[in-house]
C-alpha cells in the first residue's frame, strides 16, 4: 500500500515539476528573444476584462462559442529561413516543444510559408496555443493563452 | 517710471521671471498710458489671448465617442486577429474598465520598448495574418508531426509524460471526435 | 486606465492644447481637429500617462509635435498671410460691436502668425500659457538660453508690428 502512495506522490510531483519546468521555458524563450534587436516582441497581457457588448450585435453568433484569451505574445524574426538566427531561434522553439506535452494541431505550407500550431491544455481553464510560422524572409512565434476549450477549437477549424 | 522701463528692457531681452512678467501686466493695466501705447497694447492682447478656450459645446461629446469608436475597432481587429486564425476562436477580451494598472499592450523593436496598444495591436495583427496565411488554405489537411504523436487526450489526465514511444503512435486525424470526447 | 480616468487626468489640459495648436496652425477649426487627435494620440500612449512626472508638458509635447506634422504637409509660408486674415474674419462676429480688446487679440494673433515656428511656440508657451522656463525646455527640448534668445526675437519683432502698424 505505501509502495502505491509513493510512486503514485512520485507522478504527481513529477507531472507538477514538468508543467512548471515547461510553463518556465515558453516564457524563457520570450525572456531571452524580447530584448533581442533582431526581434520584435509583442505583448498583449492580462488585466483586461471582456466587455462583448462593445462588439455589439454582429457578433452575437460567435460570442457563444468563444471563450476568452488572457495573454497573447508574439516575437518576429526578421531573417532568411536559412540563417544562423533562423535556425537557432526555431531549435529553441522545438526544444519547448518536444520537451512539453504540446499536441500538434495543425500544419500547413503555402507560398513558401510553413506554419504549425500546437496546444496544450494545463487546467480546465487553461490552454496555451503556440503558432509559428517560417518563410524566406520572417520568422514568427505566437503564444495565446487562456480559456479556450479544445472542443471549442475543434468545431472552429472543422468550420 | 524708470523701475519699469528697466522691466521692460529686460523683457524685451527675454529676460524677465514670470512674476517680473506680472508686475510688468499689472502696472500697465492699471495706468492711463495714453492711446496706442506699444507695451500697454501688448500686454492686453496676450492677456486676452490666454483666455481664449475651446468653445465648441459637443467637443466632449464628440470626442468621447471617437475614443469609443477606437476602442471598439482595436477590440474587432483583436477579434479579427484571433477568429481567423484556425486554431483560436477567440474574442480577446479588452475592456475600458481595466482593474489593474498593469500595461495592457507593448512592443519591443530593436531594445526600445513602445506602450503603444494601438501598435502592438497593428503588429501582432500583421504577424498573426502572415502565419495564419497557409492554414487559411488548407484547413483540412493535417500531418502528423514526428516524435510528437501521443495520444490526443489533454496532458493533463496523462499519468506520465508524452514519450517518443512508437507504439503509442495514432496517427488518426486530429478530427476524430472520440479522441477530444475523452476529455 | 479607464476612459473616465483618462478624462479627468487629460481634460482639463484642454484649452491649453487648444491655444497652443490655433497659435501653431493659425486656423480655429483645424485647431479644434489638432485637439481632438492630441486626444486620441494620447489615448492610445494612456498606459504611459501613469509614469510621466509631468503630464501638462507630456500634452503640450504632444501637441507641438502633431502640429508640427501638420504645418510640414503644408506648406505654410505662402498661406500664412491669408491665414491670418481668416483668424480676423472669424472673431469679426459683429463689426459694430468690435470691442478695443477683440480688435488687440485679433492683431496679436495676426502678429504671432508671422513669426517663424519655434518662436511662435516659445512666445505661446511663455506669454500666453506663462510656463516656467524648465517646463517649455521639456516641451520643445530646448535649453534655457535658446529659450530666451527666441523668447526675445519674437516679442521685439511683435512689438515692431505693433509699432509700425499701429
Amino acid at each position: 500500500m505505501s509502495k502505491l502512495k509513493d510512486i503514485s506522490s512520485l507522478i504527481i510531483i513529477s507531472l507538477f515539476l514538468s508543467l512548471t519546468v515547461q510553463a518556465q521555458t515558453i516564457e524563457k524563450i520570450f525572456g531571452k528573444y524580447s530584448e533581442n534587436k533582431s526581434f520584435r516582441y509583442v505583448s498583449i497581457s492580462k488585466g483586461m476584462i471582456n466587455l462583448a457588448s462593445l462588439f455589439g450585435k454582429e457578433d452575437a453568433g460567435n460570442n457563444a462559442m468563444i471563450s476568452r484569451v488572457d495573454e497573447m505574445k508574439v516575437l518576429t524574426l526578421k531573417a532568411k529561413r536559412k540563417s544562423n538566427k533562423t535556425k537557432a531561434f526555431f531549435s529553441d522553439i522545438e526544444k519547448v516543444i518536444s520537451s512539453a506535452p504540446f499536441e500538434s494541431l495543425m500544419e500547413a505550407s503555402e507560398n513558401g510559408v510553413h506554419t504549425k500550431v500546437y496546444s496544450r491544455v494545463i487546467k480546465k481553464d487553461k490552454t496555451d496555443i503556440l503558432i509559428f510560422s517560417k518563410s524566406d524572409t520572417v520568422q514568427h512565434f505566437i503564444w495565446l493563452n487562456g480559456n479556450i476549450s479544445v472542443a471549442e477549437l475543434q468545431k472552429m477549424i472543422k468550420k | 517710471m524708470n523701475d519699469i522701463n528697466k522691466l521692460l528692457d529686460k523683457y524685451w531681452a527675454g529676460e524677465t521671471n514670470l512674476e517680473e512678467e506680472r508686475i510688468i501686466k499689472q502696472y500697465l493695466s492699471q495706468q492711463q498710458l495714453g492711446a496706442n501705447n506699444v507695451e500697454k497694447d501688448l500686454f492686453a492682447g496676450l492677456d486676452a489671448a490666454g483666455k481664449i478656450h475651446l468653445s465648441n459645446p459637443s467637443f466632449e461629446t464628440n470626442l468621447r465617442t471617437t475614443l469609443l469608436h477606437k476602442e471598439k475597432q482595436n477590440h474587432k481587429r483583436l477579434f479579427h486577429i484571433l477568429t481567423y486564425s484556425a486554431a483560436a476562436s477567440i474574442i480577446l477580451a479588452v475592456g475600458l474598465f481595466n482593474m489593474n494598472q498593469k500595461r495592457e499592450a507593448y512592443v519591443v523593436e530593436k531594445g526600445v520598448r513602445y506602450d503603444d496598444m494601438e501598435k502592438a495591436i497593428n503588429c501582432a495583427d500583421q504577424a498573426m495574418s502572415e502565419a495564419i496565411a497557409p492554414l487559411k488554405q488548407s484547413m483540412q489537411s493535417l500531418q502528423p508531426i514526428k516524435g510528437l504523436e501521443g495520444s490526443l487526450t489533454p496532458s493533463y489526465k496523462k499519468n506520465s509524460l508524452a514519450k517518443k514511444d512508437s507504439e503509442n503512435i495514432h496517427t488518426s486525424n486530429v478530427y476524430d471526435d472520440s479522441a477530444f470526447n475523452k476529455r | 486606465m479607464d476612459l473616465h480616468q483618462f478624462e479627468i487626468q487629460i481634460l482639463p489640459f484642454k484649452d491649453k492644447i487648444f491655444r497652443l495648436a490655433l497659435f501653431l496652425l493659425s486656423d480655429k477649426a483645424e485647431a479644434e481637429d489638432a485637439t481632438q487627435e492630441v486626444f486620441v494620440r494620447l489615448w492610445n500612449h494612456k498606459n504611459n500617462l501613469s509614469s510621466v512626472e509631468n503630464i501638462q508638458a507630456f500634452v503640450l509635447r504632444v501637441t507641438r509635435n502633431l502640429c508640427l506634422d501638420k504645418l510640414r504637409t503644408k506648406n505654410r509660408r505662402q498661406e500664412e498671410i491669408d491665414t491670418s486674415n481668416n483668424v480676423v474674419e472669424e472673431t469679426m462676429v459683429n463689426p459694430h460691436e468690435q470691442t478695443e480688446q477683440r480688435n488687440l487679440l485679433d492683431f496679436v494673433k495676426q502678429q504671432i502668425a508671422l513669426l517663424p515656428e519655434m518662436q511662435r511656440t516659445i512666445m505661446t508657451l511663455r506669454d500666453i500659457e506663462e510656463l516656467e522656463f524648465d517646463e517649455i525646455a521639456e516641451i520643445t527640448g530646448l535649453n534655457e538660453n535658446a529659450i530666451k534668445v527666441n523668447l526675445s526675437r519674437a516679442r521685439k519683432k511683435i512689438r515692431d508690428y505693433f509699432s509700425s502698424e499701429r
